[in-house]
Protein backbone atom coordinates (compact mmCIF):
# COMPACT_ATOMS: atom_id res chain seq x y z
CA UNK A 1 0.00 0.00 0.00
CA UNK A 2 1.80 3.76 -1.25
CA UNK A 3 1.63 6.63 1.19
CA UNK A 4 -1.23 8.19 -1.47
CA UNK A 5 -3.64 5.29 -1.75
CA UNK A 6 -6.92 6.98 -1.35
CA UNK A 7 -7.88 6.96 2.77
CA UNK A 8 -11.72 7.41 3.82
CA UNK A 9 -14.21 6.57 6.58
CA UNK A 10 -14.08 2.72 7.60
CA UNK A 11 -10.51 2.49 6.38
CA UNK A 12 -8.63 0.29 8.74
CA UNK A 13 -4.84 0.04 8.92
CA UNK A 14 -1.39 0.93 9.06
CA UNK A 15 -1.76 3.99 6.58
CA UNK A 16 -4.46 5.00 8.98
CA UNK A 17 -2.52 5.37 11.88
CA UNK A 18 0.22 6.94 10.19
CA UNK A 19 -2.25 9.32 8.79
CA UNK A 20 -3.65 10.36 12.88
CA UNK A 21 -0.33 10.65 13.69
CA UNK A 22 0.36 13.50 10.80
CA UNK A 23 -3.20 14.95 11.24
CA UNK A 24 -2.42 15.10 15.16
CA UNK A 25 1.11 17.12 14.40
CA UNK A 26 -0.72 18.99 11.87
CA UNK A 27 -3.80 20.25 14.25
CA UNK A 28 -2.22 20.04 17.43
CA UNK A 29 -3.45 19.86 20.39
CA UNK A 30 -6.46 18.32 19.18
CA UNK A 31 -6.05 14.89 19.12
CA UNK A 32 -7.00 11.67 17.00
CA UNK A 33 -6.81 8.34 18.34
CA UNK A 34 -3.98 6.70 16.64
CA UNK A 35 -5.55 3.48 16.78
CA UNK A 36 -5.96 2.59 12.69
CA UNK A 37 -9.71 2.90 12.60
CA UNK A 38 -10.59 5.94 9.91
CA UNK A 39 -13.98 6.80 12.19
CA UNK A 40 -16.30 9.99 12.77
CA UNK A 41 -13.36 11.61 14.77
CA UNK A 42 -10.54 11.34 12.08
CA UNK A 43 -12.87 12.33 9.83
CA UNK A 44 -13.93 15.51 11.41
CA UNK A 45 -10.11 16.49 12.05
CA UNK A 46 -9.45 15.51 7.99
CA UNK A 47 -12.22 17.93 7.07
CA UNK A 48 -10.70 20.37 9.77
CA UNK A 49 -7.03 19.87 8.17
CA UNK A 50 -8.59 20.21 4.07
CA UNK A 51 -10.18 23.26 5.60
CA UNK A 52 -7.07 25.42 6.89
CA UNK A 53 -5.06 23.81 3.96
CA UNK A 54 -7.58 25.70 1.54
CA UNK A 55 -8.51 22.08 -0.55
CA UNK A 56 -11.50 20.45 -1.10
CA UNK A 57 -12.78 19.62 2.45
CA UNK A 58 -14.54 16.00 1.88
CA UNK A 59 -13.28 14.01 4.54
CA UNK A 60 -11.37 11.56 1.92
CA UNK A 61 -7.31 11.87 1.94
CA UNK A 62 -6.61 11.68 -1.42
CA UNK A 63 -3.16 13.24 -3.49
CA UNK A 64 -4.38 16.82 -2.63
CA UNK A 65 -4.36 15.81 1.06
CA UNK A 66 -1.69 13.56 1.13
CA UNK A 67 0.36 16.45 -0.86
CA UNK A 68 -0.71 18.97 1.38
CA UNK A 69 0.28 16.66 4.60
CA UNK A 70 3.75 16.30 2.80
CA UNK A 71 4.55 19.95 3.44
CA UNK A 72 3.48 19.50 7.09
CA UNK A 73 6.22 16.74 7.10
CA UNK A 74 8.57 18.77 6.01
CA UNK A 75 8.72 20.89 8.38
CA UNK A 76 8.51 17.89 11.16
CA UNK A 77 11.77 16.00 9.51
CA UNK A 78 13.96 19.86 9.08
CA UNK A 79 15.74 17.64 5.62
CA UNK A 80 16.71 19.41 3.02
CA UNK A 81 14.05 19.02 0.21
CA UNK A 82 14.88 19.56 -3.64
CA UNK A 83 13.60 22.98 -3.95
CA UNK A 84 15.75 24.07 -0.99
CA UNK A 85 18.52 24.30 -3.57
CA UNK A 86 16.62 27.31 -5.42
CA UNK A 87 18.26 29.84 -2.76
CA UNK A 88 21.60 27.99 -3.41
CA UNK A 89 21.57 28.95 -6.70
CA UNK A 90 19.97 32.28 -6.08
CA UNK A 91 23.18 32.96 -4.02
CA UNK A 92 25.49 32.81 -6.91
CA UNK A 93 24.26 35.80 -8.60
CA UNK A 94 24.56 37.99 -5.60
CA UNK A 95 26.41 41.18 -6.62
CA UNK A 96 25.35 41.11 -9.52
CA UNK A 97 24.48 44.60 -10.90
CA UNK A 98 22.66 46.38 -13.50
CA UNK A 99 24.11 49.27 -15.41
CA UNK A 100 21.41 51.69 -14.47
CA UNK A 101 17.94 52.42 -15.37
CA UNK A 102 17.46 48.63 -15.06
CA UNK A 103 19.94 48.06 -17.96
CA UNK A 104 21.77 45.07 -18.44
CA UNK A 105 25.09 46.69 -19.72
CA UNK A 106 27.65 44.40 -20.05
CA UNK A 107 27.15 41.94 -17.30
CA UNK A 108 26.30 38.54 -18.60
CA UNK A 109 24.54 37.66 -15.91
CA UNK A 110 22.19 40.21 -16.15
CA UNK A 111 21.19 39.44 -19.34
CA UNK A 112 20.84 35.92 -18.49
CA UNK A 113 18.55 37.18 -16.33
CA UNK A 114 16.83 39.46 -18.58
CA UNK A 115 16.31 36.99 -20.82
CA UNK A 116 14.52 34.55 -18.39
CA UNK A 117 11.65 36.06 -19.73
CA UNK A 118 9.66 36.23 -22.74
CA UNK A 119 9.71 40.44 -22.78
CA UNK A 120 11.51 42.27 -25.33
CA UNK A 121 11.21 45.93 -25.29
CA UNK A 122 12.94 47.92 -28.62
CA UNK A 123 14.72 44.23 -29.63
CA UNK A 124 16.61 44.35 -26.27
CA UNK A 125 15.42 42.28 -23.14
CA UNK A 126 16.30 44.60 -20.55
CA UNK A 127 15.00 48.22 -19.33
CA UNK A 128 12.09 46.92 -16.88
CA UNK A 129 11.67 46.25 -13.35
CA UNK A 130 13.41 42.58 -13.53
CA UNK A 131 12.58 40.95 -9.28
CA UNK A 132 10.43 38.27 -11.49
CA UNK A 133 12.44 37.62 -14.18
CA UNK A 134 15.62 36.43 -11.47
CA UNK A 135 12.90 34.20 -9.68
CA UNK A 136 12.45 32.96 -12.98
CA UNK A 137 15.86 32.55 -13.89
CA UNK A 138 16.73 30.12 -10.62
CA UNK A 139 13.52 28.35 -11.03
CA UNK A 140 14.70 27.24 -14.61
CA UNK A 141 17.68 26.51 -13.01
CA UNK A 142 16.76 24.47 -10.94
CA UNK A 143 14.34 22.62 -13.27
CA UNK A 144 17.64 21.70 -15.20
CA UNK A 145 19.72 20.84 -12.70
CA UNK A 146 17.31 18.94 -10.49
CA UNK A 147 15.66 15.67 -11.38
CA UNK A 148 12.75 16.14 -8.76
CA UNK A 149 11.72 18.73 -10.56
CA UNK A 150 12.56 17.90 -14.52
CA UNK A 151 8.89 17.44 -15.29
CA UNK A 152 8.07 21.04 -13.79
CA UNK A 153 7.42 23.65 -16.78
CA UNK A 154 9.58 27.14 -15.54
CA UNK A 155 8.09 30.29 -15.18
CA UNK A 156 9.08 33.36 -17.96
CA UNK A 157 7.65 35.90 -16.26
CA UNK A 158 8.40 39.29 -15.71
CA UNK A 159 5.35 40.34 -13.93
CA UNK A 160 5.16 39.61 -9.96
CA UNK A 161 1.47 39.47 -10.55
CA UNK A 162 1.16 36.93 -13.02
CA UNK A 163 4.08 34.82 -11.51
CA UNK A 164 1.72 34.33 -8.22
CA UNK A 165 -1.89 34.78 -9.51
CA UNK A 166 -1.02 32.81 -13.05
CA UNK A 167 2.24 30.45 -13.37
CA UNK A 168 2.02 29.64 -9.59
CA UNK A 169 -1.73 28.40 -9.67
CA UNK A 170 -1.50 26.99 -13.38
CA UNK A 171 1.50 24.36 -11.66
CA UNK A 172 -0.08 23.58 -8.20
CA UNK A 173 2.06 25.54 -6.25
CA UNK A 174 1.40 25.63 -2.40
CA UNK A 175 0.62 29.00 -2.11
CA UNK A 176 -0.34 30.28 1.52
CA UNK A 177 -0.03 33.32 3.55
CA UNK A 178 2.19 34.43 6.12
CA UNK A 179 -0.17 33.95 9.07
CA UNK A 180 -1.37 30.28 7.52
CA UNK A 181 -1.50 28.20 10.89
CA UNK A 182 -0.50 24.89 8.64
CA UNK A 183 2.79 25.85 6.99
CA UNK A 184 5.59 27.94 7.36
CA UNK A 185 8.03 29.61 5.13
CA UNK A 186 11.53 27.98 4.44
CA UNK A 187 14.64 27.57 2.19
CA UNK A 188 13.78 27.22 -1.30
CA UNK A 189 10.17 28.98 -0.73
CA UNK A 190 9.34 31.87 -3.33
CA UNK A 191 8.00 35.17 -1.12
CA UNK A 192 5.73 37.76 -2.65
CA UNK A 193 5.63 41.30 -1.02
CA UNK A 194 2.88 43.36 -0.16
CA UNK A 195 4.12 45.52 -3.13
CA UNK A 196 5.27 44.04 -6.68
CA UNK A 197 8.51 42.56 -5.54
CA UNK A 198 9.34 39.12 -5.14
CA UNK A 199 12.41 37.09 -4.03
CA UNK A 200 13.63 33.29 -2.54
CA UNK A 201 13.79 32.77 1.42
CA UNK A 202 17.13 31.86 2.28
CA UNK A 203 16.34 31.38 5.99
CA UNK A 204 13.67 31.79 8.43
CA UNK A 205 14.62 32.21 11.95
CA UNK A 206 10.97 32.57 12.91
CA UNK A 207 11.08 36.41 13.68
CA UNK A 208 12.47 37.02 10.22
CA UNK A 209 13.26 35.75 6.99
CA UNK A 210 16.26 36.22 4.86
CA UNK A 211 15.74 36.23 1.35
CA UNK A 212 17.74 36.89 -1.96
CA UNK A 213 15.84 39.20 -4.18
CA UNK A 214 16.80 40.92 -7.38
CA UNK A 215 16.33 44.67 -8.52
CA UNK A 216 16.49 45.54 -5.07
CA UNK A 217 19.36 47.33 -2.99
CA UNK A 218 21.86 46.98 -0.57
CA UNK A 219 21.16 48.30 2.77
CA UNK A 220 20.90 52.38 3.03
CA UNK A 221 20.67 52.69 -0.91
CA UNK A 222 17.59 53.44 -2.28
CA UNK A 223 17.74 52.51 -5.64
CA UNK A 224 17.09 48.74 -6.53
CA UNK A 225 19.89 48.06 -8.87
CA UNK A 226 21.49 44.47 -7.60
CA UNK A 227 20.89 41.03 -6.45
CA UNK A 228 21.22 41.31 -2.58
CA UNK A 229 20.15 39.64 0.62
CA UNK A 230 17.53 41.10 2.93
CA UNK A 231 16.28 40.73 6.02
CA UNK A 232 12.20 40.56 6.00
CA UNK A 233 9.68 41.13 8.63
CA UNK A 234 6.43 39.12 7.22
CA UNK A 235 4.34 41.93 7.90
CA UNK A 236 5.29 43.29 3.92
CA UNK A 237 4.91 39.23 2.84
CA UNK A 238 1.30 38.95 0.37
CA UNK A 239 2.09 34.98 -0.16
CA UNK A 240 4.21 32.10 -0.18
CA UNK A 241 4.81 30.35 -3.27
CA UNK A 242 6.58 26.63 -2.61
CA UNK A 243 7.21 24.86 -5.67
CA UNK A 244 4.89 21.69 -6.32
CA UNK A 245 6.88 18.30 -4.45
CA UNK A 246 6.77 15.57 -7.19
CA UNK A 247 5.05 11.92 -6.19
CA UNK A 248 8.77 10.29 -5.07
CA UNK A 249 9.27 13.33 -2.86
CA UNK A 250 5.71 13.35 -1.60
CA UNK A 251 6.19 9.56 -0.49
CA UNK A 252 9.39 10.14 0.57
CA UNK A 253 9.29 13.41 3.15
CA UNK A 254 5.89 11.24 4.39
CA UNK A 255 8.08 8.20 4.99
CA UNK A 256 10.66 9.90 6.71
CA UNK A 257 8.54 11.96 8.93
CA UNK A 258 6.43 8.92 10.20
CA UNK A 259 9.68 8.13 12.83
CA UNK A 260 9.27 11.83 13.96
CA UNK A 261 5.48 11.32 15.17
CA UNK B 1 -52.75 93.61 -15.84
CA UNK B 2 -50.52 91.82 -18.29
CA UNK B 3 -47.69 94.51 -17.89
CA UNK B 4 -47.81 94.14 -13.98
CA UNK B 5 -48.03 90.22 -14.34
CA UNK B 6 -44.83 90.61 -16.90
CA UNK B 7 -42.99 92.90 -15.02
CA UNK B 8 -43.59 90.12 -12.03
CA UNK B 9 -42.50 87.00 -14.06
CA UNK B 10 -39.25 89.14 -15.42
CA UNK B 11 -38.41 90.39 -11.86
CA UNK B 12 -38.97 86.51 -10.56
CA UNK B 13 -36.68 85.17 -13.60
CA UNK B 14 -33.96 87.42 -13.17
CA UNK B 15 -34.00 86.90 -9.71
CA UNK B 16 -33.31 83.26 -10.17
CA UNK B 17 -31.02 83.58 -12.59
CA UNK B 18 -29.08 85.77 -9.90
CA UNK B 19 -29.30 83.07 -7.48
CA UNK B 20 -28.18 80.55 -9.95
CA UNK B 21 -25.07 82.59 -11.24
CA UNK B 22 -24.41 83.50 -7.44
CA UNK B 23 -24.52 79.72 -6.27
CA UNK B 24 -22.17 78.52 -9.34
CA UNK B 25 -19.55 81.73 -9.00
CA UNK B 26 -19.67 80.83 -5.16
CA UNK B 27 -19.27 77.08 -5.93
CA UNK B 28 -16.22 77.86 -7.93
CA UNK B 29 -14.21 80.27 -5.21
CA UNK B 30 -15.34 77.16 -3.03
CA UNK B 31 -12.34 74.75 -2.37
CA UNK B 32 -13.02 71.29 -2.00
CA UNK B 33 -13.14 70.09 1.43
CA UNK B 34 -10.48 68.54 2.59
CA UNK B 35 -10.78 64.53 2.31
CA UNK B 36 -8.13 63.94 5.37
CA UNK B 37 -8.29 66.14 8.44
CA UNK B 38 -5.00 66.98 9.88
CA UNK B 39 -6.31 65.77 13.20
CA UNK B 40 -7.12 62.40 12.39
CA UNK B 41 -3.38 61.91 10.82
CA UNK B 42 -2.54 59.58 14.26
CA UNK B 43 -4.09 56.72 11.98
CA UNK B 44 -1.50 57.21 9.46
CA UNK B 45 1.14 54.89 8.66
CA UNK B 46 4.08 55.34 10.06
CA UNK B 47 6.25 53.37 7.50
CA UNK B 48 7.29 54.32 4.08
CA UNK B 49 8.47 51.92 1.52
CA UNK B 50 10.81 53.53 -0.73
CA UNK B 51 12.13 51.70 -3.77
CA UNK B 52 12.06 48.36 -1.91
CA UNK B 53 13.02 48.88 1.59
CA UNK B 54 10.90 49.43 4.06
CA UNK B 55 11.71 52.69 6.62
CA UNK B 56 10.37 55.04 9.57
CA UNK B 57 8.33 57.78 8.41
CA UNK B 58 10.48 60.06 10.26
CA UNK B 59 12.91 59.90 8.03
CA UNK B 60 11.88 62.21 5.57
CA UNK B 61 11.21 66.32 6.24
CA UNK B 62 8.12 67.44 5.20
CA UNK B 63 8.10 70.66 2.89
CA UNK B 64 6.06 73.23 2.11
CA UNK B 65 7.03 73.81 -1.24
CA UNK B 66 4.68 73.27 -4.01
CA UNK B 67 3.62 70.30 -5.88
CA UNK B 68 5.97 68.97 -8.79
CA UNK B 69 4.25 67.76 -12.15
CA UNK B 70 5.55 64.36 -12.41
CA UNK B 71 7.02 61.98 -9.98
CA UNK B 72 8.05 58.41 -10.21
CA UNK B 73 8.93 55.01 -8.03
CA UNK B 74 10.76 51.66 -9.35
CA UNK B 75 9.64 48.98 -6.81
CA UNK B 76 11.41 46.38 -7.88
CA UNK B 77 8.97 44.61 -10.17
CA UNK B 78 7.39 47.34 -10.87
CA UNK B 79 6.97 51.14 -12.29
CA UNK B 80 4.71 54.03 -10.63
CA UNK B 81 4.53 56.99 -12.33
CA UNK B 82 2.51 59.96 -11.43
CA UNK B 83 1.35 62.71 -13.27
CA UNK B 84 -0.05 66.10 -11.68
CA UNK B 85 -1.73 68.42 -13.83
CA UNK B 86 -3.94 71.87 -13.20
CA UNK B 87 -4.49 74.47 -10.11
CA UNK B 88 -5.26 74.73 -6.99
CA UNK B 89 -9.15 72.49 -6.11
CA UNK B 90 -8.76 71.59 -9.75
CA UNK B 91 -5.79 69.64 -9.87
CA UNK B 92 -5.71 66.33 -10.36
CA UNK B 93 -3.49 63.16 -10.24
CA UNK B 94 -2.84 60.61 -12.11
CA UNK B 95 -1.14 57.56 -11.18
CA UNK B 96 0.04 54.65 -13.11
CA UNK B 97 1.10 51.03 -12.14
CA UNK B 98 3.03 49.32 -14.45
CA UNK B 99 4.40 45.78 -14.54
CA UNK B 100 7.25 44.51 -17.50
CA UNK B 101 4.66 42.52 -19.74
CA UNK B 102 1.32 43.60 -18.10
CA UNK B 103 -1.39 45.79 -19.16
CA UNK B 104 -0.92 49.54 -16.89
CA UNK B 105 -3.09 50.82 -14.07
CA UNK B 106 -4.18 54.19 -14.09
CA UNK B 107 -6.22 56.26 -11.52
CA UNK B 108 -6.50 59.76 -11.72
CA UNK B 109 -7.48 61.48 -7.90
CA UNK B 110 -9.62 64.12 -8.35
CA UNK B 111 -10.96 67.12 -5.92
CA UNK B 112 -7.47 67.47 -4.24
CA UNK B 113 -7.06 69.17 -1.73
CA UNK B 114 -3.73 71.18 -0.88
CA UNK B 115 -3.13 72.12 2.47
CA UNK B 116 0.58 72.96 3.42
CA UNK B 117 2.60 69.71 3.38
CA UNK B 118 -0.48 67.59 3.17
CA UNK B 119 -2.44 66.99 -0.25
CA UNK B 120 -5.82 64.58 -0.08
CA UNK B 121 -8.26 63.26 -1.85
CA UNK B 122 -10.80 60.67 -1.65
CA UNK B 123 -8.92 57.40 -0.24
CA UNK B 124 -5.60 59.59 -1.13
CA UNK B 125 -3.82 61.31 1.20
CA UNK B 126 -0.01 62.42 0.03
CA UNK B 127 2.72 64.99 1.96
CA UNK B 128 5.11 66.92 0.25
CA UNK B 129 8.55 66.24 1.46
CA UNK B 130 12.44 67.82 0.54
CA UNK B 131 13.13 64.79 -2.25
CA UNK B 132 9.87 63.94 -3.55
CA UNK B 133 6.45 62.64 -2.13
CA UNK B 134 5.29 60.76 -0.04
CA UNK B 135 1.75 58.65 -1.33
CA UNK B 136 -0.90 56.63 0.88
CA UNK B 137 -3.30 55.13 -1.76
CA UNK B 138 -5.93 53.77 0.73
CA UNK B 139 -7.63 52.07 -1.86
CA UNK B 140 -5.69 51.40 -4.65
CA UNK B 141 -7.53 47.95 -5.99
CA UNK B 142 -4.15 47.34 -7.05
CA UNK B 143 -2.11 44.25 -6.27
CA UNK B 144 1.01 45.71 -5.40
CA UNK B 145 0.53 48.77 -4.35
CA UNK B 146 0.42 48.37 -0.74
CA UNK B 147 -2.39 50.14 1.33
CA UNK B 148 -0.76 50.36 4.95
CA UNK B 149 2.54 51.98 3.73
CA UNK B 150 3.39 55.04 2.06
CA UNK B 151 4.96 55.08 -1.06
CA UNK B 152 8.22 57.27 -1.71
CA UNK B 153 8.36 58.79 -5.22
CA UNK B 154 10.86 60.72 -6.36
CA UNK B 155 10.71 64.31 -7.69
CA UNK B 156 10.95 64.07 -11.45
CA UNK B 157 10.12 67.37 -12.85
Amino acid sequence: MSLRTTLRKRAKGKLVIELQKLLNKALAPSKVLADGDFGEKTRTAVIEFQKKANITADGIVGNATWNALANIAIDIIKKPVGSNTLSDIAAKYLGVKETGNNRAGTSKEMLEIFEADDLTINKKTDGYPWCAAFVSLCVQKLCKSSALYGALIPPREPSVNRFLNVWAKQHNCLVFKPDSQLYKAMKGDIIVFTFSHIGIVESNNGSFLTTIEGNTNEAGSREGITVARKKRTTSIVRAIIRLPMTTISVEKTLKDSIQYC
Amino acid sequence: MDIVKKGLSTFVGLTLLGIVVGCSATEQLKEPICAVNLSSEQKMPNLVLIGTDVVNLDTFKVNNGSLGKSYSADLGGASLNLKIEGVGSNTVITRSFQEPGAPAHNREYKSLCISGETLSAPHLVGKIINEGLLLLEQKSNVDGIPTEIWVFYSKVN
